[in-house]
């Protein structure tokens, strides 16, 4: 019965960074559009919410990497998924306060792996997975973005350079329905198969399934697509100010070759199981973008505080996630811990919301609005 | 050591696969677009050439529906 209680807390838990994670990263999917006017931003939120939906049915692989490819399925109890979910929505919600767009991926294997570390020993964890399918993927995959973007505005550039530049905008503007409709499926593909992939290991700690098949059930699948769907569509417009307008200024052909780019990495990535970073991806793919036009186009102090957002991710949602677990048994093994942590975390998120909302109302009329 | 960690394989596949993605779908998009302004541009003499940008412009179009369209469907596979 304990179990239970704490299993529908870990699925609660997870469904809400879900949510987390589409209002966190709406702004990568739409931000280029939003910032070159292709879209306005309501319609650009709408349709990405939808695509987010969709795109999460599509492939279970990244599913199955996260669930099994960091940590020992064995030692997991439902206790550390619950904590280390506890440290990724902590470290999103701190982002997003500050409106830097770090990972959302990150953020939850790091608190997965700071909660393990706390309750099972070093053991436990595989660190040669988490190098290998983590840190390296996440290392090259802005630097391949931002070498893809740079690499297709130049072909661009060079190809459409004598035509004349207002029907030109006018085609790229189109080309971006397609190009950020890509984005968001793939980002639907890529990071709501994170959360499926921790549902089913909280649903293996249990018992409900067992260890050896990872098998994501289907209504697993159903609600991680909702909730991240739900949270796109509610959507985080501090952050989209930050993608769209302060990296660097777009034209609608390089909002086309971001977003592109960025959709062709991380679908190329989720064919191989890599659980990418896609706010990684499409900040190179900007930058990138910028770059090849001139150097000087891209910000680049802004550019070294998502950076420096970036690297602080796995430590920082690692530490949160081990005082997490700390806390919670604390209250013992039951469900008191965990309860008496979601009470906490609902509180302080309902007063952070409530102040931060009052000053950030989503532009009504087209970007320069806001 | 480090390419038993690292699947270097895989990895640069998917360097291939985007970047091979990335151009491609440039160029056909890029070539579709002045397909499209030139073919405009030249409507009110409707001739040879007209009709040559038009074409290359649905073609390419048509390409970068059907690049898209395998991509995503590669992806289901998996």
């Amino acid at each position: 019965m304990e179990g239970d209680v704490i299993l529908v807390v870990v699925i609660a838990t997870a469904l809400a960074f879900d949510f987390t994670n589409g209002f966190h990263d709406t702004a990568n999917v739409v931000a280029t559009s939003i910032s070159t006017r292709a879209l306005p931003p309501r319609v650009a939120v709408g349709v990405a919410a939808l695509l987010n939906f969709a795109g999460a049915f599509i492939s279970l692989k990244v599913a199955e990497t996260v669930g099994k490819g960091f940590v020992d399925t064995a030692e997991v109890t439902t206790t550390i998924v619950f904590a280390g979910l506890i440290g990724a929505i902590a470290w999103n919600l701190a982002t997003w306060y500050f409106g830097l767009p770090s990972s959302s991926s990150h953020a939850l294997i790091g608190g997965l792996v700071g909660s393990m570390f706390v309750a099972q020993g070093a053991s436990a964890i595989d660190w040669n997975g988490l190098l290998g399918k983590l840190i390296v993927p996440a290392v090259v995959a802005p630097l391949l973005a931002f070498l893809a973007a740079g690499l297709a505005i130049t072909i661009v550039y060079r190809i459409v350079g004598r035509s004349r530049p207002g029907p030109v905008a006018r085609s790229f503007r189109l080309g971006q329905l397609v190009s950020g409709g890509l984005l968001a499926l793939s980002h639907g593909t890529n990071d709501a198969q994170k959360t499926m992939g921790v549902m089913t290991l909280a649903l293996v700690a249990h018992g409900s399934l067992k260890p050896g098949s990872f098998h994501v059930p289907t209504w697993v699948v159903l609600s991680a697509a909702s909730a991240i769907a739900l949270g796109t569509f509610i959507g985080g417009w501090r952050i989209i100010r930050t993608m769209g307008m302060r990296i660097i200024r777009m034209d609608p052909a390089q909002g086309f070759a971001a977003q592109g780019t960025g959709a062709t990495v991380i679908l190329a990535a989720s064919a191989a199981g890599y659980p990418l970073s896609t706010t990684h991806v499409i900040s190179g793919g900007i930058m990138g973008a910028g770059a090849a036009k001139r150097l000087s186009a891209v910000r680049w102090g802004v550019a070294g505080n998502i950076a420096f957002a970036w690297v602080l991710t796995l430590p920082a949602a690692a530490a949160v996630g081990a005082l997490a677990y700390g806390v919670s048994v604390l209250f013992g093994n039951g469900p008191l811990g965990p309860l008496l942590i979601s009470i906490s975390l609902l509180a302080l998120i309902s007063a952070v919301f409530a102040r931060r909302l009052r000053g950030s109302r989503a532009p009504s009329g087209g970007y320069a609005a806001s | 050591m480090t390419s038993e960690i690292v699947e270097v394989g895989k990895l640069l596949g998917v360097v291939r696969d985007a970047l091979l993605g990335a151009v491609v779908v440039s160029i056909l998009f890029s070539l579709a677009v002045v397909g499209f302004v030139r073919a405009g541009e030249r409507q009110a003499h409707r001739n040879a050439t007209t009709f040559g940008y038009a074409a290359l412009s649905v073609i390419c179009l048509a390409c970068c529906g059907a690049l898209v369209v395998f991509g995503v469907t590669l992806l289901t596979r998996k």
